[in-house]
């Protein structure tokens, strides 16, 4: 007898399963072995708890509506027959937990990379109008670190210093092409943006 | 209704009938649903898998070649369905096991003979749910649905020597882990 051959006698002795001489044959083969008791009796008290397992509930009249439901949906409805606060709560978890994670990193990343504050950008912006030199800065870039303004603000100096907008494409090539004097006024006003 | 009125039903349906489709998930809403469940233990989620299944059939339908029966092809779908939000949930974790086991109640039930019965109706539950999903699948199969072990065979596509195997491991471990949480 093989190992598959046995399991399926044990189990079907415990079920209750086994015609009588196949049941006569299994208890012979367990008075010889107390190892093949002990599990034949994990096994029985397996399908005798299962025999008091308590029917899981179904809402009232779930199967008569069911296929009105599915219909729906097939018809590019979702409408669903009740409204289930734990089903909501499931809709909302993923996103609220991604955003959570988007503004920890964003608080994160803020927390450890200074930058021109917004307001400063705007004045800088303001100055531009009254033909001054605009600049942004952070500690580890000559600009600030928000690719928008960095935009705005390469085109705007390249404007300012004269230089054709179809021969850079960076900040560091406009601040390559300036002249010496200009590029110390840039740093110059640089450090002043910085300090205020 | 038997094989080949199913298999007249796809062909309908195939062919533009709708009410062909309606027959054949009247036929197989509570078998499938039941499935699903028994793996699924939370209502909302194991009614949505098995929307999801009947949507699925809705739009294979087509490719259904009759080489296995309806019943067949559609556990399959639930049970792959089925171990797929079990998957999804295992990256959450958010449910609790059997929330809402509920005793059809009859007279001879005392409230504490009550209680303990919820209580290891959970535990069972609990054990299957941490059944290998080899085991579980062909537990669910073959002890709740009292499939056949050839059908069972056919519906996951595997030898019968194996899902023997599978069944005898399944029960066993769902036996321990009810005399360690006695």
């Amino acid at each position: 007898m093989n190992a598959n051959e046995l399991h399926e006698l044990l189990i079907g002795y415990a079920e209750g399963t086994l015609s009588p001489d196949r049941k006569t044959d299994v208890e012979r083969m367990l008075l010889n072995s107390p190892e093949l008791q002990s599990e034949v009796e994990l096994l029985h008290s397996v399908f005798q708890e299962l025999n008091t397992e308590v029917e899981r509930s179904v809402p009232n009249h779930y199967f008569t509506n069911f296929l009105p439901r599915l219909r729906d949906k097939l018809e590019g409805g979702s409408v669903h027959s009740y409204w289930s606060f734990k089903k909501l709560l499931h809709m909302l978890y993923q996103p609220a937990l991604a955003m959570l994670i988007v503004v920890s990193f964003y608080g994160l990343y803020h927390s450890f990379s200074p930058e021109v504050s917004q307001s400063s950008i705007y004045t800088l912006v303001k100055e531009f109008e009254q033909s001054e030199i605009i600049v942004a800065i952070d500690e580890t870039s000559l600009f600030t670190a928000n690719t928008a303004e960095n935009i705005m603000e390469t085109k705007l100096t390249g404007e300012l210093f004269g230089i054709d907008p179809t021969v850079y494409q960076t900040e560091n090539e406009v601040f390559a092409m300036l002249e010496e004097q200009d590029a110390e006024q840039v740093v110059e006003r640089i450090q002043k943006t910085g300090n205020q | 209704m038997n094989q080949s009125d199913e298999l007249q039903l796809i062909k309908d349906f195939n062919n533009g009938n709708e009410q062909a489709y309606n027959q054949l998930v009247l036929r197989y809403k509570e078998k499938i649903y039941w499935i699903v469940r028994r793996m699924i233990p939370d209502h909302d989620d194991a009614d949505d898998v098995t929307q999801n299944v009947f949507i699925k059939a809705y739009h294979s339908l087509s490719s259904f070649k009759g080489d296995s029966s309806f019943y067949t092809w559609i556990y399959r779908i639930a049970i792959n369905l089925s171990l797929n939000e079990i998957r999804r949930k295992k990256v959450r974790k958010t449910f609790a096991i059997d929330e809402d086991i509920h005793q059809i109640r009859s007279l001879d039930d005392h409230p504490l003979e009550l209680l303990e019965k919820e209580e290891r109706t959970k535990q069972i539950h609990e054990a299957i749910e941490r059944l290998p999903e080899k085991q579980k699948k062909v537990f669910v199969l073959r002890y709740y649905e009292e499939l056949p072990y050839e059908e069972i065979a056919k519906i996951l596509k595997t030898s019968v020597g194996g899902l023997k195997a599978n069944y005898f491991h399944a029960v066993k471990k769902i036996g321990v882990y009810l005399k360690h949480e006695r």
